[in-house]
């Protein structure tokens, strides 16, 4: 059947005598604090140096307000937040016992960011070229078009519901399930794909649904073993454009290389056509 | 606090070698009767572990009312939905008594899918005698009986025994969380994700679905129903809790299907503490009506909150159950704590909350005096009849002697079910596999 073991995003437990403790996750402060009040922002050098906010932990709320002292951008933030949603998500599938709370709740949350990550492709002005230090925010997904997201674009933080996510989901699970070294978003087809799977994530909960085998399987799980090497966009943003990454980004927070021009898009667009076709002639066979 | 608290500790591991802790005997709920005298768990090995309160005696008055084992039997067994090939587990999720009519004692329990209605009746007294049966039960050859004789009933050794009497199946699509009963003693509610039914618990095969909001398209869904309860005296009227933070509380006499809720209670979000994380700790975990049926207490990820039944905009009062976890929140999120269930409680009075936390504690709110206090249910910081000592989580700078530090708590030991007596201050706190019962000192 094809179906591969994928193991579920672990935060790694620190043992500290024997206990095992919450580890540091990138986006949480240290608890131990030497001023209770939070470092007003300007520039200060100490409180950026370090990921892990080492030594020196200010309280800060994770908030809307753009803090450009916080040690992680927060495009950077919202990506980790992404990825584990999606990790989580598929993860979820797979278990014996599938939380329908749980599942729910994780949609919730990924829906909001992927709702905020449109919006800031909408409402943002294309960026003057920037430096190839500053790491660039991915291109939203369902504007394949867009320039890349400038970082200083506060985004606006909205619930607003997106019908249109468990076809995002199913893609992204694409996407990590391709395990390319640099992790690329490739542009979706929001149009044709709408009636691959319509009740991938929350239709499986229900006892007396599954009517058809096809429509209850995740259908990406099918096509694992299909060799999509040659649609690694590293390889093609080798090939059509300069590829910007960012330096000092952490082995385990996957960087994300923009697109920048619609020629080099086309050419992407082309190529995940030639996949898509593909797929579809086994599917009807 | 003014009270200290006696400790006694029931470790019920005796139904297994208790030098490892095997999955199946996880505390997955607690529950006291309507009167205290006796105390059920439910584990996640389908198996409901009965305790009574001995009577007092003259004789040692110092032990008062100790708990001991009455009766255990195997509630639920896992079962197989093959359309699925899922297995259903066959974890206790809740447990509810009834109140007591007869000499027999009744209580609900249930697993994902299946309710069912236990009898628990002692036996202390066996008939012999019999004329046509000799002692051990063969029929006698009739030529041999020249008398006739009844029966008489002797005592015995006391024997408690557990009979299912009703099943009440196949009416939840999706995994039942809550179960509740009824102030008329006749009908009880059973929760699941998107819907709750309502039974009579005299009929198995027929229920009413009385809430559903399951979306025509599964795609748009966005919450689901957490728990439910029916309100203490008025028997038409019940709340139930939502993942997005809301508290619904709807009148059985408005319609058939209440999908229109009589009141919505709802605290708008705090802007100044959003984060990606903030529906997710919005999500409630736990409702429960106080005794006098005027106020509804809700637990969260962080909080603990009182709702006057008359004011739907905001919560009356609001607790900060382990508020330097906020910080830590993408860890938690990370290592999945963060979907943890946390049960709340109130006191007999509705004067004080207890709800519980990592690393074993357990927190009580005083609501007349405004305090708090947080207290550890473990082997090795308490002795029998020794007063617990309250513990303290400091969140930075100087650590003092006995404060633990944030980043030192132990988030596999989590307290998510507690029971409260419903006369007397007598605790019980599930702590994974080990359940503690703890006293109010008396002088």
């Amino acid at each position: 059947m094809g179906q591969r073991d994928i193991t579920a995003f672990e935060a790694s437990m620190k043992r500290k005598n024997g206990i095992p403790t919450v580890s540091m996750c990138r986006l949480d402060v240290e608890s131990a604090v030497v001023k209770k009040e939070v470092v007003p922002c300007g520039g200060d050098g100490v409180l950026s140096s370090s990921r892990y906010m080492l030594g020196r932990g200010v309280k800060r709320k994770l908030s809307a307000c753009e803090d450009p002292a916080q040690d992680l951008p927060y495009p950077q933030q919202r990506q980790l937040v992404l990825e584990l949603c999606l990790d989580k998500l598929q993860s979820c599938q797979r278990r014996a016992e599938p939380s329908l709370h749980r599942s729910v709740l994780l949609a919730n949350t990924l829906r909001q960011i992927q709702q905020e990550m449109r919006q800031e492709g909408e409402t943002c002005l294309p960026p003057a070229p920037l430096g190839p230090s500053l790491p660039h925010a991915s291109t939203p997904r369902h504007f394949p078009d867009l320039p890349p997201v400038p970082l200083d674009c506060p985004p606006p933080l909205t619930g607003a519901l997106s019908p249109s996510f468990p076809l995002t989901t199913a893609e992204d699970d694409e996407v990590l399930l391709g395990g390319t070294e640099s992790e690329t978003l490739l542009p979706s087809l929001a149009g044709e794909d709408d009636t691959r799977s319509p009740d991938s994530l929350f239709g499986s909960f229900e006892i007396t649904n599954s009517t058809s085998y096809l429509t209850d399987l995740p259908l990406d799980d099918i096509f694992e073993d299909i060799d999509t090497s040659m649609y690694d966009s590293s390889d093609i943003s080798v090939l059509a454009f300069p590829a910007q990454r960012s330096s000092g980004v952490d082995d385990g927070l996957k960087s994300l290389s923009s697109c920048t021009s619609n020629n080099s898009l086309q050419l992407c667009l082309s190529d995940i056509n030639d996949l898509d076709h593909i797929m579809e002639i086994l599917v009807r066979s | 606090m003014d009270e200290e608290i006696d400790t006694r500790k029931i470790n019920n591991s005796f139904l297994r070698d208790h030098n490892y802790a095997t999955e199946a005997d996880i505390i997955s709920t607690v529950e006291f009767n309507s009167t205290g005298e006796l105390l059920a768990t439910g584990d996640k090995g389908g198996r409901v572990v009965v305790f009574q309160r001995e009577q007092e005696s003259k004789n040692q008055p110092h032990r008062r009312g100790e708990y001991n084992v009455y009766s255990t039997f195997q509630s639920h067994e896992p079962e197989f939905d093959y359309l699925k090939s899922l297995e259903i587990e066959e974890k206790i999720n809740k447990i509810r008594w009834l109140p007591q009519q007869n000499a027999a004692y009744f209580l609900l329990s249930t697993n994902d899918k299946t309710v069912k209605l236990w009898k628990i009746s002692e036996r202390d007294k066996r008939p012999e005698g019999y004329n046509l049966k000799d002692e051990e039960g063969r029929i006698r050859d009739p030529t041999t009986i020249t008398a006739l004789r009844v029966p008489v009933l002797r005592p015995m050794d006391l024997m408690v025994e557990a009979t299912p009497r009703r099943i009440f199946s196949n009416a939840h699509t999706y995994h039942i969380n809550s179960i509740s009963v009824n102030s008329d003693y006749e009908t009880y509610m059973s929760t699941d994700d998107l819907r709750i039914n309502l039974w009579n618990l005299e009929i198995t095969n027929r229920s009413f679905n009385i809430v559903d909001i399951k979306p025509a398209n599964m795609e748009e869904l966005t919450e689901v129903i957490t728990a439910a309860e029916f309100h203490p005296n008025q028997c038409n009227t019940f709340v139930y809790s939502s993942s997005k933070g809301s508290i619904r509380l709807c009148d059985m006499r408005t319609s058939a299907l209440c999908d229109n809720h009589s009141k919505l209670f709802e605290e708008p979000e705090d802007p100044s503490n959003r984060s990606f994380f903030s529906e997710i700790i919005s999500s409630i975990s736990d409702v429960k009506f106080s005794h006098s049926g005027r106020y509804l207490m809700t637990r969260d990820y962080l909080t603990v909150k009182v709702w006057d039944i008359n004011m739907e905009s905001k919560p009356l009062e609001t607790y900060q159950v382990h508020d330097y976890l906020r910080s830590k929140l993408c860890s938690l999120y990370e290592n999945d704590c963060i979907f943890d269930k946390f049960e709340c409680v109130w006191n007999g009075t509705d004067s004080v909350l207890m709800t519980g936390s990592y690393n074993n504690f357990f927190r009580m709110f005083d609501r007349n005096t405004k305090r708090d206090v947080t207290l550890e249910a473990s082997r090795e910081n308490s002795k029998p009849r020794a007063i617990l000592k309250p513990r303290k989580v400091c969140v930075g700078g100087k650590r003092r002697k006995d404060e633990i530090s944030v980043d030192s708590l132990d988030f596999s030991k989590k307290i998510l079910h507690t029971a409260w007596h419903p006369n007397e201050n007598i605790i019980a706190v599930a702590a994974t596999n080990n359940l503690y019962i703890f006293q109010d000192k008396v002088n």
